[in-house]
């Protein structure tokens, strides 16, 4: 056993920090949140130069063959960073999309491009009524002589204004909640018939409804066997979701070190108010949520970095953020006081995005009743 | 022991009721309910209906312009208003500097100020924390300076809430440094439209910008505008804290909240079932309406208790941390019934008239804003952890 990184490890962890400490100060995240794209093409630039585009992707796709603990350590950085680039939404959820549906044509060309950084990608899958039930999908694909006619709304679909490529989920047979019968296709964003409606996220990001009517594809468009796209889908959530606690434990721990900054500095009643024992003791309980936070993402990237068979420590790590998540950005707005619920304040930032990671995929509430599934 | 109102009381409640039934804009209300803002406009068309009825001012005596009601009718008349969706009613008129002005104002102060407050053609705001004081108070740093017939103030105020609004502020200013903080302190009235004053707005998580930093410099304002005796203001401000507390609770208004919750939990959000089917939600619902009845209990005994003789002491406080605890709990249960349509931010969309395309059902619009900016209920009006402190002492003797 060795819980260190590795060199190489270490190489990531120190570039990622380096270029967030030299090139996405909070002044510059906030005037990319306030441009039209809401990204900014020359940083994605630089991350495709950095190699982080390739990261995840096996080298046969022509990407860096990364493990997960290797995303994780982006991630935190990304986290403590608060980097609101379409990253997740392209690399690591569409990326992994792609790379679990069949080889194809399509799928390497779109798979290249996204690791060049030419092309974005984004993932539709919540629907107006299915909540966080990815089964529930109603949006059908109907075959055609020589396609699919896809009629349907994605819902939030994150970056979806953001790409050139729209993949979704799709029934192609079965009842409303079937696993089985769920395809996924892929869509150029400038389909006719297609609909995008792209809005800012209260956290930073950028998200589209996405509305198909009669929009018709050819079918080398299908990209996972047909019926066969739900296992891909799960597999792609819990890969996602080590990636997003990774961010959150980033981001916990950045809110830890701001508030114990805060009221280290903050004087009233003559002192620092961190010389209260009042407040001592809930900075102490924020430092240990944000370890607890940084153990389970650890723990899920390692006890997965191989293949997703470990669904318990990745569900736990889900789990986490929105409990401990909830708890922890309470905390450090309450102990900033006034500061903390203002928007020019960084805290405040941090604890948006951090509040809305629990919805992300689902919340805490949701997958404590899938971990209960796995041994009950 | 009883819970039953009198007769007399449940006549006043049906009055109060037709009366809300024929004067409050519906749109307004319903705009309140779904958690949207609305306009000074929209308070002040409810202010004046008011005022117009003479139930502008229910917690002032009678003489004074007040409704005279007991507590007992104060109690109705704010749960009905609660239950309606009705507009807050200003209370840095009414409710903070009104009782300051009866209890201490000259004669002249009383027919200057008091009439316009009942009127609602006064807007007014409160200059008490500073950047440097906070919770504690006391620090304040903003100067007053007597000149001639005029006091020179310079400082800067923050957390001013509605003072773009507003035509009058009262502040606490330091006249005296060489004595114990509280007892260089004193209240005064000032015009904001004198010269020397610029209003910032600060601009909040949820993206609004309801409270100000407030500058103040080289302000003139006259002698006569000091309320009560030069270097009193810490008595002046204790008491106006008295009658804040007592209706921080929002037990009405939580109660109101609580059952849109309900509302939207029936709807069918959860993959074609309800959220009433979900327990985990449903736990934390009905934990929060435990505490929202506890709550509501013990703020009718703390009536019952006044309507005896005995007003409440520190007590009051628990009211003010549970109640703002429970108003950040159903925030909390609004955002988490939204699921994913707590992502979008949708500002111009919540703005009245607004024909922007909506995301998500319409009560989700207002979740996530919402949830940020009830951050603060645990914040302001003495932050809880003051609360707290008050209950050690004061109650625990600690």
């Amino acid at each position: 056993m060795d819980l260190s990184f590795s060199e190489d490890q270490e190489l990531i962890k120190s570039s990622v920090e380096k270029f967030i400490t030299d090139n996405y100060h909070s002044q510059k995240r906030r005037k990319i949140i306030a441009e039209a794209k809401g990204f900014n093409e020359s940083i994605w630039k630089s991350f495709s130069e950095l190699g982080w585009l390739g990261l995840p992707f096996p080298e046969e796709l022509g990407g860096h063959g990364g493990g997960l603990v290797d995303l994780m350590i982006l991630m935190k950085a990304f986290g403590r960073g608060l980097v609101i680039e379409p990253y997740v939404s392209t690399i690591v959820m569409s990326g992994k999309l792609l790379t679990l549906c069949p080889q194809g044509n399509l799928r390497d060309n779109i798979l290249a491009d996204i690791i060049k950084g030419e092309k974005k990608a984004s993932f539709g899958y919540a629907e107006p009524g299915s909540r966080f039930n990815s089964h529930d999908v109603e949006t059908i694909a109907k075959k055609t002589s020589n396609g699919w006619e896809i009629n349907g709304h994605k819902t939030v679909v994150f970056g979806g204004g953001q790409s050139d490529y729209i993949l979704i989920s799709a029934r192609t047979s079965g009842d409303r909640f079937d696993k089985n019968g769920i395809s996924i296709f892929c869509l150029n964003a400038n389909s006719p018939n297609l609909n995008i409606q792209d809005y800012p996220t209260i956290d930073g990001f950028r998200a589209a409804e996405i509305r198909m009517k009669n929009l018709k594809i050819d079918d080398e468009y299908l990209l996972s066997k047909k019926d066969n796209g739900y296992e891909i889908i799960e597999k792609t959530f819990l890969n996602t979701i080590v990636a997003s606690a990774a961010e959150a434990s980033g981001i916990m721990e950045k809110m830890y070190e701001m508030t114990l900054e805060y009221i280290s500095t903050r004087k009233q009643f003559g002192v620092a108010i961190g010389k209260f024992q009042a407040i001592q003791h809930r900075a102490v309980e924020m430092l240990i949520l944000s370890e607890e936070m940084s153990s389970l993402s650890a723990m899920s990237a390692l006890t997965n970095n191989k293949s997703l068979t470990n669904k318990k420590t990745i569900y736990s790590s889900k789990i986490h953020i929105g409990i401990g998540g909830k708890k922890l950005g309470q905390e450090a707005i309450q102990l900033h006081g006034g500061m903390g619920v203002t928007e020019e304040m960084e805290i405040g930032q941090y604890f948006k995005r951090l509040t809305l990671l629990d919805t992300f995929l689902g919340n805490s509430d949701f997958y404590l009743k899938q971990y209960a599934k796995i041994d009950f | 022991m009883n819970l039953d109102f009198s007769n007399k009381d449940q006549i006043f409640r049906e009055e109060v009721k037709s009366f809300i039934e024929d004067n409050l804009n519906k749109e307004t209300a319903r705009r309140i309910g779904e958690g949207l803002p609305i306009s000074k406009e929209d308070t002040q068309e409810w202010q004046i209906k008011l005022s117009n009825k003479g139930w502008m001012a229910p917690n002032w005596p009678k003489e004074y312009g007040g409704t005279g009601w007991s507590l007992t009718q104060r109690y109705i008349f704010d749960e009905e208003c609660g239950a309606a969706s009705t507009p807050r009613t200003i209370p840095f008129g009414v409710t903070m500097v009104g009782p300051v002005i009866i209890k201490y104002g000259t004669e002249e102060q009383k027919k200057k100020y008091l009439p316009k407050i009942l009127s609602s053609d006064q807007w007014w705001c409160q200059g008490y924390s500073e950047p440097g004081s906070g919770s504690d108070l006391a620090s304040l740093s903003t100067k007053a300076i007597k000149d001639g017939n005029c006091y020179i103030i310079n400082g800067t105020k923050t957390w001013t809430s509605l003072a773009h609004h507003a035509d009058m502020m009262f502040v606490l200013v330091r006249t005296r440094s060489d004595c114990k903080p509280q007892e260089g302190i004193s209240f005064i009235l000032i015009d904001m439209k004198s010269e020397g004053i610029s209003v910032n707005p600060i601009v909040t998580l949820d993206g609004s910008s309801e409270i100000n930093m407030v500058y103040l410099e080289n302000v003139k304002v006259p002698l006569e505008n000091l309320i009560h005796e030069e270097n009193k203001g810490w008595t002046v401000a204790k008491y106006l804290l008295g009658h804040e507390r007592v209706s921080i609770a929002e037990v009405a208004r939580s109660k109101k909240a609580l059952s849109r919750v309900k509302e939207i939990a029936r709807l069918n959000l959860d993959g074609g079932r309800s959220l009433t089917k979900n327990d985990r939600f449903m736990d934390k619902l009905i934990k929060c309406e435990v505490k929202l009845q506890a709550l509501e209990y013990a703020e009718l005994k703390v009536i019952s208790d006044a309507v005896k003789g005995n007003p409440p002491g520190a007590e009051a406080s628990i009211l003010k941390i549970r109640g703002s605890e429970i108003q950040q709990q159903i925030t909390e249960l609004t955002l988490e019934a939204s699921g994913y349509y707590a992502y979008p931010y949708q500002m111009k969309s919540m703005e009245k008239g607004s024909n922007e395309p909506i995301v998500g059902p319409s009560w989700g619009i207002s979740s996530a804003p919402k949830y940020f900016n009830t951050r603060k209920t645990t914040i302001y009006g003495g932050s809880n952890e003051i609360q707290k402190n008050i209950l050690a002492k004061m109650v625990l003797g600690l």
